[in-house]
């Protein structure tokens, strides 16, 4: 992609982001070019491989959030079955004894 | 159900967790269950999602190094007795499990997000832990809450408890 042909021979430019430009940086021809091009693309696989190993693990972590939420559902409903039987009520989020009973 | 481990005692039961597992259980084996449940109460403990949830954060935090499995059963004994589990009520040993939960994930994220910084990360990668340790402080912070805040609610009302069709009277006083 970044092999670009001048006066019928190839060379190897890099494309940097420099706020909305994209900037083209020449590195080099023949076989400077093809070493840069292969480090590149090293470098790119690598970025890459992190990412879908990153993506992975935020992927776990939801599955472990979801399950830690199920986990705090069923405790919060047994609280509030437990406040119920002992004559609480819940009033604005807040838990309060009803009047006029132990 | 999936990964619930039952702590069965024979083959016999081996084998009917496992049908059971995959699937391939008859009716008689469900009735078998049931009766397993009632004869040992402790096996149905092991259903309980709070202690799912922890084998599998344990499971995911730790891999298949035993050294952390073990020492975070360990913790998870410490925090236990801290937090007064033996004289607990039912419900608060729930709240117990749920804080003990909590503290695995709000430990697990603290690492990733000392992992993450110090690696070569993406800035995503540790915003994303970062809004992850606040969320699981907040969490943990919450369920604490809660755990104090029902044991002095429920302190403070006479209550009648039914443990193993025992009746046991439980009288508290007002601001204990």
């Amino acid at each position: 992609m970044a092999w670009e042909t001048r006066n019928g021979r190839a060379y190897y430019y890099r494309k940097r982001r420099i706020g909305r430009r994209i900037v083209s940086e020449y590195v080099g021809g023949g076989s400077v070019g093809q070493l840069a091009a292969e480090m590149d693309a090293l470098a790119q696989a690598q970025r890459q491989e992190r990412r879908a190993r990153e993506q992975a693990e935020r992927q776990k972590q939801q599955e472990l959030d979801a399950e830690l939420e199920e986990a705090r559902a069923a405790v919060q409903a047994a609280v509030a079955a437990t406040l119920q039987a002992a004559g609480f009520h819940r009033h604005k989020g807040q838990w309060r004894r009803r009047n006029g009973r132990s | 159900m999936a990964g619930v481990n039952l702590e069965v005692r024979s083959e016999k039961e081996a084998a009917l967790c496992e049908r059971l597992h995959t699937g391939k259980h008859s009716q008689a084996d469900v009735v078998a269950l049931r009766k397993l449940l009632r004869e040992c109460p402790h096996l149905s403990r092991a259903a309980d999602v709070c202690a799912v949830a922890f084998r599998d954060a344990v499971g995911y935090v730790g891999g298949d190094n035993a050294l952390f499995a073990e020492l975070a059963e360990d913790r998870r004994r410490v925090l236990r007795t801290e937090l007064g589990y033996a004289e607990a009520l039912p419900v608060e040993k729930l709240l117990i499990d749920e804080i003990i939960l909590c503290w695995l994930r709000h430990y697990d994220a603290e690492r990733r997000y000392t992992e993450a910084q110090a690696g070569r990360s993406t800035m995503e990668h540790c915003t994303y832990w970062e809004k992850k340790v606040a969320a699981t402080q907040r969490r943990y912070l919450r369920a604490v809450e809660t755990f104090a805040r029902v044991g002095k609610l429920l302190r403070s009302v006479s209550m009648q408890v039914n443990i193993a069709e025992k009746q046991v009277n439980v009288a508290g006083k007002q601001g204990e």
